[in-house]
């Protein structure tokens, strides 16, 4: 059975209609990145997956069971806001296992230390989250998500609003926690760059209403290791290459509308 | 630096009293209408002794606390539930939206009907000039949480209600002090309007007496002594909302 | 915090049930900021009160409306006002509010102050007049109107708040202004510019302006006894007063947030209390009628006219002199 899978999934607010028919199968431990320009649809097909929003028809699979509300499973971290303000670092953490009933109190402690210590946070968790970098607080949510034990991760741009360095820093972690705890994560951005750093499978989506314009399975081109080395590989380039093309097309397209 | 904001505080408000007493004594206004301020402050001390003045400030303050605390204890639920919920927003907010445009003082028969002459219409028309408005002000607060925090403790497991107090409450909970603030200073500005009801005592019975006998500088002097417990309670509140809400300092 | 608050609203609701919980031997009073009505505090500070075995509750409220609100309501027992305001709108013969004496008449308390380019009353024909509506100095300028063939519709009325008289009056645009003591004094001495002077005052017409005694119809019927030990009180402090005006001014200064020279000032310049005797005079006795009645009349056409009332009362039915007939009778004055 496919781990997670659209079936014929569409969304129209109105009578815009924002998602056509959309048919896609993401295995479990895969990384795959949405790909396209802003305002596609690409964030509404991953919100629907976290339950955020209903599909207008069609259905999102998790082991053949529909998803239709949020909950534990499907965590979500999103470009901005991401962390509460008025909880320490350590405190953000922990409410990720406020509705776990499966651990005991010491146990969630336990975790939390051990999810601080993942994503490097460990020196700040009693800082505020305003008083630390936009980086950490990208971390501090992506801690908070794996502490609720969601087995798939939603990721909304979050790294959109950070300089170079610590964007290439945060990807790499990423990438190196996401295979270590054997997390699925649906990666939403419009930059090439990441989408081919970062992803097992690449999709790219056209304008609105979003269609998958092309598929790019990256593992199987640079394997599923990544490294900073990589970046400057013919591999990688002719796979960004190709990306760009594939990005190219949706913006001639744009011309072409106008 | 704070040492540097009080020093420009404290020099601008004795530049303005300076101004202000030369201007009295200039005779360019009539001290009858504008006393000095050395008048109004000798009026200030001799009213804490002749007219039991910190009596009927202790009496205005416990008042406006009284309908404030009123105020808020109800406003902040219900603004809670009408930024929260559509329906009960559809509900209530025109409703409350055109109270709160009513001129309190006309509404000063009606209440004494309702209330009596005694404490209860002074408390409902201070209430009066503050629920309404903390209710939309509340209902603002709750609506500019952002949606990220919702959305984010609800793929934590976290049921709807459970969002009210682990996400509305906290995050609204600085502007919601900032907006208490506020409100509190309006309701001040009705006590005027709810002290001259039936009046026995308070600092706006004082002042409206003092007004009815013409006695300028006594009416100055309440005036000021409202100013002043505004004030403190102001920065008061100023400190205690830094040091809540430190967090939010980068 | 909601703890806290609750608290606090209970608190409040005990501050609250207080005044509800009169006994049948308290007076409950409403009466605007005027010494006039000093001789029903002072009392209290002669001790008769006490020694008649009721207790007084007396609290000042300048608007009438919210009187009247308070007598219908029950939450009052007296009020204390010309009988001029008594009669104005929405006043009809059931509300309640019987007269059951009085207290001071105006003598100069009450007038019109007009600036240089007016000497007669018969030159304010067509010029601005601010006035507050329903103050004794309405009615007089209406009388004086009236004996040179003018009415209030003769000339241009601004209504104002009478505290803000001062600095309307400085205003060369006003050409007359219908106010009260303090007002009236202090607005002729600063504003010497303006060159003003007292065209009409309530000195000319002593008997028009007087404030009267009112009773709740209900708590009247329920215990008259308690109306007759304040008319008691009110006509022994009068008595006091005529007697020792220096102490009577020492007690009713505080009252009033004045000196007791200001008091006495007040007192000397604006009114007379009214003795036990004189208020029999404008009451009458033993159901007949005295010379309230026809002032009462007199008043009433003018109310009407400018439009304050719009029911003609009958005097017999507002004013009531059984209480003040034999009121000392077997009592110490």
């Amino acid at each position: 059975m496919t781990y997670l899978s659209f079936d014929t999934v569409t969304k129209r607010y109105g009578k815009t209609e924002v998602v056509q028919p959309f048919d896609l199968d993401v295995a479990e431990g895969e990384l795959v990145a949405f790909l396209g320009p802003s305002g596609c649809g690409k964030t509404t097909l991953m919100r629907m997956v976290g339950g955020l929003e209903a599909p207008s028809s069609g259905c999102i699979m998790l082991r053949g069971e529909a998803l239709t509300r949020p909950d534990r499973r499907r965590g979500m971290v999103f470009q901005s806001y991401s962390a509460f303000p008025w909880l320490t670092v350590a405190g953000n953490v922990a409410y990720g296992m406020r509705y776990r009933s499966d651990l005991s109190a010491a146990e969630k402690r336990d975790q939390v230390a051990h999810f601080l210590d993942l994503v490097g946070l460990t020196a700040f968790a009693d800082e505020w989250p305003n008083r630390i970098s936009g980086g950490m607080r990208q971390r501090v949510a992506i801690a908070r998500t794996l502490a609720a034990g969601s087995d798939i991760l939603l990721m909304d741009e979050p790294f959109g609003a950070l300089d170079a360095q610590r964007r290439e820093f945060l990807q790499l972690e990423l990438r190196r926690i996401q295979i270590d705890e054997g997390k699925t994560v649906i990666f939403v951005t419009h930059d090439v760059e990441e989408a081919a750093f970062l992803a097992d499978r690449v999709i790219v989506f056209t304008r609105r209403p979003a269609r998958i314009l092309a598929e790019v399975d990256v593992t199987a081109r640079i394997g599923a290791s990544r490294t900073l080395e990589m970046r400057e590989g013919s591999g990688f380039f002719a796979l960004r290459n190709e990306l760009l093309h594939h990005v190219r097309s949706t913006a001639s397209q744009e011309e072409d509308a106008v | 630096m704070p040492g540097q904001k009080a020093i420009i505080g404290t020099a601008s408000t004795l530049a303005l009293l300076l101004v202000w007493e030369l201007v009295s004594r200039s005779g360019m206004v009539q001290d009858k209408f504008l006393p000095a301020p050395s008048t109004v402050l000798y009026t200030l001390g001799s009213m804490i002794y002749g007219r039991d003045l910190l009596y009927h400030a202790g009496i205005s303050t416990l008042r406006v606390w009284s309908a404030f605390l009123m105020a808020a204890a109800m406003a902040v639920p219900i603004g809670i539930l009408v930024g929260s919920f559509r329906p009960v927003g559809a509900a209530l907010e025109p409703i409350v939206d055109f109270i709160r445009y009513l001129p309190v003082p006309a509404l000063v028969p009606l209440s004494i009907i309702w209330f009596g002459v005694g404490e209860g219409t002074k408390i409902f028309l201070l209430w009066l000039g503050t629920f309404f408005q903390l209710v939309l002000l509340v209902a603002d607060d709750v609506r500019r949480v952002p949606v990220e925090y919702h959305e984010a403790a609800m793929t934590v497991g976290a049921p709807g209600w459970r969002r009210l107090t682990d996400v509305s409450l906290p995050a609204m909970l600085p502007t919601l002090v900032d907006n208490m603030r506020i409100t509190l200073g309006w309701c001040w500005t009705y006590l005027i309007i709810a002290e001259i009801v039936a009046a026995n005592s308070g600092l706006g019975f004082v002042i409206w007496q003092a007004r009815r006998f013409f006695q300028t500088p006594e009416v100055m002097a309440g005036v000021v002594t409202i100013g002043i417990i505004g004030l403190a309670t102001d920065q008061l509140a100023r400190a205690l909302h830094r040091r809540w809400f430190g967090y939010l300092t980068r | 915090m909601p703890s806290r608050a609750l608290l606090c609203a209970t608190a409040l609701a005990a501050l609250t049930a207080l005044p509800a919980a009169a006994q049948d031997n308290h007076i409950r009073i409403l009466a605007p900021t005027w010494v006039g009505f000093a001789p029903a505090l002072v009392a209290q500070d002669l001790g008769c009160y006490e020694a008649e075995g009721v207790s007084l509750d007396f609290r000042f409220e300048d608007d009438r409306a919210n009187v009247m609100a308070a007598m219908e309501r029950g939450d009052i027992d007296a009020d204390m006002r010309t009988v001029g305001e008594h009669q104005g709108r929405p006043r009809v013969p059931e509300t309640p509010g019987t007269i059951i004496g009085t207290i001071d008449i105006s003598v100069g308390g009450d007038g019109v102050l007009v600036d240089g380019t007016i000497d007669s009353v018969a030159d304010l024909k067509g010029k601005t007049i601010a006035i507050e509506p329903n103050i004794p100095a309405r009615l007089l300028l209406q009388m004086e109107l009236a004996k040179v063939g003018l009415s209030i519709n003769d000339v241009e009325l601004r209504e104002i708040a009478t505290a803000d008289t001062i600095a309307v009056f400085a205003d060369s645009s006003i050409a007359a202004v219908g106010t009260y003591e303090p007002f009236l004094s202090q607005a002729s001495g600063i504003l010497t510019e303006r060159a003003p002077r007292v065209l009409v005052s309530s000195r000319d017409e002593p008997d028009i302006i007087v404030d009267i005694i009112t009773a709740r119809d209900e708590a009247l019927a329920a215990n008259p006894a308690k109306f007759e030990s304040l008319l008691r009180c009110v006509y022994r402090a009068v008595d006091f007063q005529r007697e020792n005006p220096d102490q009577f001014a020492d007690y009713a200064a505080p009252y009033f947030g004045l000196t007791p020279a200001d008091v006495t000032e007040i007192v000397e310049t604006s009114l007379a209390y009214t003795t036990y005797e004189e208020a029999v005079e404008f009451l009458g006795s033993d159901g007949g009628t005295g010379k309230l009645h026809g002032v009462f009349d007199e008043v009433m056409q003018l109310n009407i006219d400018y439009g304050a009332a719009d029911t003609v009362l009958d005097p017999a039915g507002e004013i009531d002199n059984s209480l003040l007939t034999g009121l000392f009778d077997g009592q110490d004055r």
